[in-house]
């Protein structure tokens, strides 16, 4: 059981790694909620019940890693500050051309302002699967809800966007 | 123009790799025959491919769980690592000399115990060393090596074949191999846990271990007057002369779920000069952790 556990935690630490990215903000942070992530799966594995799959127990144990991590050293601004700053950043391609990286990071900062306005149900569903990773099985174990309702919603997300971002780029799609 | 939305739906969940593959070529085929569509579905994958960077972004530093509960060894159960026990202890003298005389002095009382995790360093094939941390300086000789190999292969005339044995100055552990045809080619370490700040091989602890190239290796060191058990999980391969190493070290104490859990994980390029793997904070102190290692090949023979 702990070596299906391990296996898990050593196959999802990506995943676990962008989930904390994504609500920290910083690389450096994310990597030390990743560490605390693994080690209290490490610890709680035998409070692991199998009611969920492995990937949502991993996923819960991140986010509340993350937001306890949040908590303590009182970053949730700056978590969102740089979610238009340091992460556009990290996010461009090292070896583009100066002017495209700067169109990837303008893209980048358009589409994470649009996925931060989106409607709530329809934002955790597709930061989820298009951030996150996860396919919508697991985004559907996660949310508590069918994988219908997955897929309605990151249809809903991604027309809003299209929609959005045609506007902001002057019909130009991203 | 617009197109129906249930398509768009489809459309949508085609760009995520959601629709059964025939489902998917139908889909596909439609929207080859419709302009709209196909405009639809080009500007939904270029959202999609903006956002794939983040996709991909990955930690810095590699993540290797160790199950911290369970007995190593696997699937074959606690008495595995007493199998050849009887060998052990008729060879003891031979592999406890090879265990403990690359310390040199290092003292004979309980290993330290790693209670917090701390970062490892990125992979890399030279560490730079941190303000303040000590020089690598201890290089296994050629004798040494030798001494290894035979203690090594000692046991396993005796015991069999081993896929791992640990000795520390006064324990030893071993479990056989599985079965197979071939075994693996044997790959010797040298683990150091030093207290920082003490000088390389004054103080601390130093054990010996084979075990085998690209075979998984669950570890438990030998138990000392801690309560405290200290696993290892260590994977290594060989390339063109280079060994690599994938290792996750974790110790719990007595009570191991609820005590102070310590994991450190990490990969090195490693050989005969001693590579850090990482430091682990300790009660009052920091503990630094130190391996050499090679491919035993014909050592013993020299």
């Amino acid at each position: 059981m702990m070596d299906k556990i391990a296996s898990a935690i050593t196959a999802g630490a990506p995943r676990m790694y962008r989930v904390a990215l994504r609500i920290m903000g910083s690389a450096e942070a994310a990597q030390e909620v990743l560490q605390d992530a693994c080690v209290k799966a490490l610890r709680g594995g035998r409070g692991f019940n199998g009611q969920s799959t492995p990937t949502t127990w991993l996923h819960r144990i991140t986010v509340n890693c993350a937001h306890d991590h949040l908590r303590k050293e009182r970053q949730r601004m700056r978590g969102r500050a740089d979610w238009n700053g340091d992460v556009a950043d990290m996010l461009t391609t090292p070896e583009a051309p100066p002017s495209e990286r700067a169109e990837q990071k303008e893209l980048y900062h358009l589409a994470l302002t649009l996925i931060a306005a989106l409607p709530g149900e329809c934002r955790s569903a597709f930061i989820l699967t298009q951030l996150d990773g996860y396919s919508y099985d697991e985004a559907a174990a996660i949310e508590g809800i069918s994988r219908g309702t997955v897929a309605s919603r990151v249809y809903r997300a991604r027309k809003i966007l299209v929609e959005q971002m045609d506007r902001h780029l002057g019909g130009e799609t991203p | 123009m617009s197109i129906p939305e249930e398509r768009e739906m489809l459309l949508s969940q085609l760009v995520d790799h959601e629709l059964p593959a025939d489902q998917a070529s139908r889909v596909l085929l439609e929207v080859l025959d419709d302009p709209e569509a196909r405009r639809r579905l080009k500007t939904m994958l270029r959202l999609r491919q903006t956002l794939g960077l983040w996709r991909e972004q990955e930690p810095a530093r590699a993540i290797v769980a160790v199950p911290l509960g369970e007995s190593p060894g696997g699937d074959s159960g606690p008495a595995r690592p007493l199998l050849s026990l009887a060998a052990a202890v008729a060879l003891g003298g031979v592999l406890v000399a090879a265990g403990f005389y690359l310390a040199g002095q290092f003292r004979k009382g309980p290993p330290e115990e790693p209670i917090a995790a701390v970062p490892e360093q990125p992979a890399s094939r030279s560490e730079p060393a941190a303000p303040g941390s000590r020089q690598p300086a201890i290089l296994v000789t050629p004798e040494q090596r030798r001494e290894i190999a035979q203690a090594f292969a000692l046991h396993e005339s005796v015991a069999g074949p081993l896929s791992w044995y640990v000795a520390d100055d006064s324990h030893i552990r071993v479990a056989p191999a599985s079965e197979r045809e071939d075994p693996r080619p044997p790959v010797a370490v040298v683990l150091r846990l030093t207290p920082a700040g003490a000088r390389l091989g004054s103080e601390g602890k130093t054990y010996v271990i084979v075990c085998r190239v690209r075979d998984m290796a669950d570890i438990e060191l030998p138990q000392t007057s801690t309560d405290r058990t200290v696993r290892l999980r260590l994977l290594f391969t060989e390339a063109e002369g280079d060994v690599n190493l994938r290792y996750a070290i974790a110790a719990v104490g007595s009570d191991h779920w609820t005590g102070d859990g310590a994991a450190l994980a990490g990969r090195r390029h490693i050989g005969l000069r001693q590579t850090s793997l990482g430091q682990l904070a300790l009660d009052d102190r920091l503990v630094n952790v130190d391996a050499s290692a090679w491919v035993i090949r014909d050592e013993h023979g020299q």
